[in-house]
């Protein structure tokens, strides 16, 4: 899963191969919905995102010759997520098309699970929400999703240096904030080799 | 609560779930490969700027259109029903087949039909100042050779090879004929010597007949047009010739 590997790939979704799109989906998706639900905090609108990311990625294949996709990837994602309504619009047709999903063994479980996870991720969307919209960003894409400041740069499209920036401004406006509830915060740092 | 602001949970996916939205992802990418959406991401990919300029255009073309066709297919209606309504009198034309374009302009229209008192030709121009909406001269029952016979008044069989109807308007002079099928080109030739080759039109298959009819529209600027209290007759007219295949003159008609 190098960074070769998907120039490789993306060479072939660029002259039109779905089959090396398929690849990349397989390779990424499960990142990109992650982002998508920790940003949103709703399963079903970042089940959409998802697929939102990954139809713009395709009609744009054209357009960019991305160094790593993940990163550019993230970048569509972002730009997905602060457009909601613009991005699902574009690709509405093909949302209402999206099979219904089959519930598969015991759903309650799945379903029980699902607003568990809905339910914490709103609690801390909500705990950030004080945090400017890229401090919110970078928290996400650094410290949840583990990108470097460097991919998290690509992703934002802003020099790395505002990442590390608005990154120690997010920590800090965090750790004021959890000083005053009384809790101990954890120090992590968007590192160039961040594993995700 | 803030202790978990960094410990964001994972979502949770059913097993099939990323299979499910894989499949639907690469069915929609076959979709967008087909022709039709090739133009539809061609459209898309263009800068918003461009696209906006590209709507912009398209309107304009559309709206020339449907301008134009809505001009041409009010002047049929319009020609249609005025001689409809006031086509009563015991001796006037009676249509005994559909109004038909022979050719038309944005504003102005040449149109055939048969009746009881033989082939009519109309050339009607849209004219806003008059209280049916259109203007125009009609002309029927000129004796050529495959037009229906006169049954009102009864005539010797059609002999002509070419019909001439003439008029003025809108700034526009127009002579206009049917002519038999043998005849394959048409000349105009004025006083001064001025000469005019008028294009000639086949007939609309609805029109059911082997007639032909022709056309001049000349701007009434650069032909005389009579005296000015008679602006529809073109005096300037010498005569009307048709020709036959290998350039052989049929008919010459001359007027006075």
């Amino acid at each position: 899963m190098d960074a070769f590997d998907d120039k490789r790939l993306w060479s072939r979704v660029r002259e039109g191969d779905s089959d090396a799109f398929a690849a990349l989906f397989d390779r990424y998706a499960r990142s990109i919905h992650r982002y998508c639900f920790r940003r949103t905090g709703d399963h079903s609108l970042a089940d959409d995102l998802m697929s939102v990311v990954f139809l713009e990625a395709w009609r744009r294949r054209s357009e960019v010759e991305p160094v790593r996709v993940l990163p550019w990837l993230y970048a569509i994602a972002t730009n997905v997520l602060r457009n909601q309504q613009r991005a699902t619009r574009r690709h509405r047709a093909a949302l209402a098309r999206v099979p219904v999903p089959v519930p598969e063994g015991d759903f309650a479980d799945v379903v029980g699970a699902r607003l568990d996870a809905e339910r914490q991720m709103r609690s801390i969307l909500e705990a950030v929400r004080s945090l400017s919209r890229l401090e919110q960003e970078v928290l996400a894409l650094c410290i949840w999703e583990g990108l470097s400041s460097g991919e998290a740069a690509v992703a934002l499209g802003v020099p790395e240096a505002t990442v590390r920036t608005r990154l120690h401004r997010a920590r800090a406006h965090l750790a004021a904030s959890t000083f005053r509830q009384g809790t101990e915060s954890q120090l992590l740092s968007c590192d160039p080799e961040g594993g995700r | 609560m803030n202790s978990d602001v960094y410990n964001a949970p994972e979502p949770v996916l059913p097993g099939s779930y990323l299979a499910a939205r894989r499949a639907h992802l690469l069915d929609e990418i076959d979709r967008r490969s087909s022709r039709h959406w090739r133009v539809v991401k061609w459209f898309v990919d263009q800068p918003r700027r461009r696209r906006m300029m590209l709507v912009v255009a398209l309107v304009i073309v559309l709206g020339g259109v449907g301008t134009a066709l809505g001009l041409g297919l009010g002047l049929l209606g319009k020609d249609v029903a005025f001689h409809k309504r006031y086509d009563r009198g015991l001796f006037t034309a009676k249509p005994v087949s559909s109004f038909v374009y022979i050719t038309r302009g944005t504003d102005w229209a040449l149109i055939a039909w048969k009746s009881n008192r033989g082939i009519c030709l109309d050339y009607a121009y849209e004219d806003t100042s008059n209280r049916f909406g259109f203007n125009g001269w009609s002309a029927c029952g000129m004796p050529v050779v495959g037009s229906p016979p006169d049954k009102v008044f009864k005539q010797p069989p059609n002999t002509d090879l070419i019909g001439i109807s003439m008029g003025s308007g809108n700034g526009v002079v127009a002579v206009s004929g049917p002519v038999a099928a043998s005849v394959t080109k048409v000349r105009i030739l004025l006083r001064d010597g001025k000469v005019f080759d008028p294009t000639i039109y086949a007939a609309p298959a609805k029109l059911h007949t082997s007639l032909r009819f022709y056309l001049l529209r000349v701007p009434s600027n650069r032909i005389r047009v009579g005296r000015p209290t008679a602006p529809a007759f073109p005096g300037e007219i010498r005569a009307v010739l048709a020709f036959g295949p290998n350039g052989t003159l049929l008919q010459r008609k001359d007027l006075p």
